[in-house]
């Protein structure tokens, strides 16, 4: 019964957004879950081990619990990942590697993904992202997180994704949209746009998302190496999602 | 003409302060991609790219292409082009551009022998004329890029005449043209005799045809420098039941007029196309489009883009219909990489309701060390049934424009690795249609260009 309910939970949810990797932070290339889940890599070379937590819509059933590490040598980026999704019949496991390159120019990078569920069954998905500037303040990114996948379909299917992303006094500005498949509707487009402000050691954002329309409120917090985060998604029927999120960095 | 058109075609006043303002405004560049004319709805086109090979080079290709689970195809291509001689041979089971050309000097003559997509004037009696809602309709000269092969044969010039010998559309025709500024060309095979006259200048040019029955169709272009706007029109009208000899089987409007301008604002360069047309009574279309492209400082493009269809496209098409679409589009052009984004969405209603077609599509190019260079361009459309869309792919020696159908997306790899004093071209299409994934296909061509010592 409860696994019953997990479904359609899951089917209700429709996430167009990644599950494993995703890190409390405002959208865009920075940081490890971006090249790990998008294929995006951050500008800075700095390495950086995070460990995740998230707990879907409020159920045990649907917790993630994920280990990151990613680090970068001149313009070149890696990250590698770990991840255990879920309990029992409906979890699986996932590790993710990701390589590329990024300056100030732009970036580009491949992920690659591979699952294993209670069962035994094994999936395969790869893929990659890119950005670029545009102008001194504002940058624009596409991914494409499974350009091909083999073995056992992954839990979401997720297409194009194209975003932009401007900076300035402090504030930060991003609206995405997604390319989802859906066999009742055909493909649609899931839309993603939020705010974040830069108050020193603390960032603190909202976001909003349709199909349906979704709200979430998140912070972090630096201190030295040390950062934290959490972030808060409602939904409007089902409870709402949190993330937490540890990091410590090289610097 | 323009007058009768517009009163065939049900075109409001407010509609026609817009086509003015179209018209003194700009023609639409980076329009939304269209098969050439000629080209069946729903089907692939392919061109050859518009490389051109330096004097005294030889370009030498060898690939295969296949998919999983089908036959492995091989392609073999030679080119060569000398001052006297010069000339392309395609080989391959299934290639569209299979076949030769060659193009060269005897004394005082020049001759072409093999494939041949000559166009005299116009293209109304020989060539493929222009669809008048395609950009390329306001295009001036007898050699313009894009055009599809015609047929084979010989042909020959000298003393500024051209003697062709050839087989076009399944017929034998044999044909003479005296060019130069003002033209005058003959074409005839079993089927009846054709002939046209015409005027080539720099600004513009027109031509009549006409046939022993009497039908005849006229064309004419102009264009103008307007201070810091370049300003077109084109003219059409005719018989309806004329046909040229060479392509009975296409047939354009008989009637058209189309305007076009481009010019430079505070906003960026705007173009425009307003363009309304008729096939006969009853079969009538329009279209109107502006564009805006403007530079970034930062080395980028940004364009925007507006239109809108009404009516038919072909004679035969079964119901007019009512389109308006828009796009928007960013890319960046920079070693070692290159990102370009754009988004298309149409709709059957006004404001762009009840989308028919919509694509999304993201370009990187990336350029590693010693000559390596990879591209990989996605798109995710949605594509409702009876509606068109095209995507285009560049290959190593071709353009092709894919006709798309249904919903999907569609990812194209290229990678290009200097090897052997040439150049390995592989390329891979990963292709996902209404929740099928459809074998990979593939292909491989390595290819050198020398020069002989």
């Amino acid at each position: 019964m409860r696994a019953c309910v997990v479904v359609m939970i899951l089917a209700l949810s429709t996430p167009a957004r990644a599950q494993e990797f995703v890190a409390p932070t405002p959208a865009g290339p920075a940081g490890v879950s971006a090249i790990l889940e998008h294929g995006l890599p951050p500008v800075g070379a700095e390495a950086r081990i995070e460990a995740l937590a998230a707990r879907w819509h409020g159920l045990p059933e649907l917790a993630a619990r994920s280990i990151a590490y990613g680090a970068g040598w001149r313009e070149l980026r890696w990250a590698v990942g770990l991840s255990r999704f879920g309990d029992g019949e409906l979890g699986w496991s996932a590790v993710a590697v990701a390589t590329g390159l990024a300056t100030e120019a732009g970036g580009a990078a491949l992920r690659l993904c591979a699952r294993r569920d209670a069962p035994g069954n094994r999936g395969v998905e790869c893929g990659g992202g890119a950005w670029a500037p545009i102008g001194r303040h504002a940058r624009l990114w596409a991914a494409v997180p499974q350009l091909w996948t083999e073995g056992e379909p992954p839990p979401l299917a997720r297409w194009l994704e194209i975003g932009a992303i401007a900076e300035g006094f402090g504030i930060k500005a991003w609206l995405s949209r997604t390319a989802v498949p859906s066999r009742v509707r055909g493909v649609r487009a899931d839309h993603f746009a939020g705010i974040a402000a830069d108050t020193g050691p603390i960032t603190t954002w909202v976001s909003l998302r349709d199909r349906p329309p979704r709200g979430s409120l998140g912070v972090t917090a630096a201190r030295g190496a040390l950062r934290l985060g959490v972030e808060v998604e409602s939904h409007p029927v089902l409870p709402e999602t949190v993330r937490l999120g540890v990091s410590w960095g090289s610097r | 003409m323009g007058l009768a058109l517009m009163r065939r075609y049900p075109v409001s006043w407010s509609r026609l302060v817009i086509a003015a303002w179209a018209f003194a405004a700009g023609a639409a560049k980076a329009d939304p991609i269209e098969p050439p004319p000629g080209t069946s709805e729903g089907e692939d086109s392919t061109q050859e790219s518009a490389d051109t090979l330096a004097s005294g080079a030889v370009e030498l290709g060898i690939g295969v292409s296949g998919a999983a689970g089908q036959e492995i195809e091989r392609r073999r291509r030679v080119r060569f082009a000398d001052p006297d001689l010069r000339g392309t041979v395609r080989e391959g089971s299934r290639d569209p551009l299979a076949g030769g050309l060659v193009e060269g000097r005897t004394g005082a003559g020049e001759f072409v022998a093999g494939k041949l997509s000559p166009r005299w004037g116009r293209g109304l009696l020989l060539g493929a004329f222009s669809d008048p809602w395609q950009r390329s309709s306001m295009e001036v000269g007898a050699r313009r890029a894009g055009r599809t092969r015609l047929g084979e044969g010989v042909l020959y010039r000298r003393w500024g005449g051209e003697l062709l010998l050839g087989r076009f559309s399944r017929q034998d025709l044999a044909g003479i043209q005296i060019a130069g500024e003002r033209r005058l060309g003959l074409l005839a095979g079993r089927r009846g005799v054709q002939a046209s006259a015409g005027i080539e200048q720099a600004h513009g040019g027109a031509e009549i045809a006409f046939d022993r029955r009497g039908l005849w169709r006229g064309e004419g272009v102009m264009r103008r420098e307007a201070g810091r706007w370049q300003i077109a029109g084109a003219m059409r009208t005719g018989s309806t039941g004329f046909r040229s000899l060479a392509e009975p089987g296409r047939n354009g409007p008989s009637r058209a007029l189309t305007l076009a301008a481009e010019g430079a604002t505070g906003l960026g360069t705007l173009r425009s196309l307003g363009a309304v047309w008729s096939y006969r009574a009853g079969r009538a279309g329009g279209r109107l489009a502006l564009e805006i492209e403007r530079p970034l400082s930062d080395g980028s493009r940004f364009s925007a883009g507006f239109e809108e269809q009404r009516g038919v496209r072909r004679d035969v098409q079964r119901a007019a219909s009512f389109r308006q679409g828009a796009w928007i589009e960013w890319g960046r052009k920079a070693a070692p990489l290159g990102l370009s984004a754009r988004h298309e969405s149409w709709g059957s209603r006004g404001a762009l309701r009840q989308t028919v077609r919509t694509i999304t599509g993201v370009g990187l190019d990336l350029l590693a060390a010693r000559g390596v260079t990879a591209s990989l361009a996605h798109s995710v459309y949605r594509v409702r049934r009876g509606e068109s869309l095209y995507l285009l792919e560049n290959g190593s020696d071709r353009l092709v424009l894919r006709a798309l159908a249904g919903e999907g997306h569609r990812t194209r790899i290229e990678i290009r690795v200097p090897f052997g004093r040439g150049v390995v071209h592989a390329g891979l299409h990963l292709d996902v249609r209404d929740g099928r994934r459809r074998p990979p296909r593939w292909d491989v061509e390595w290819s050198r260009r020398s020069r002989p010592r």
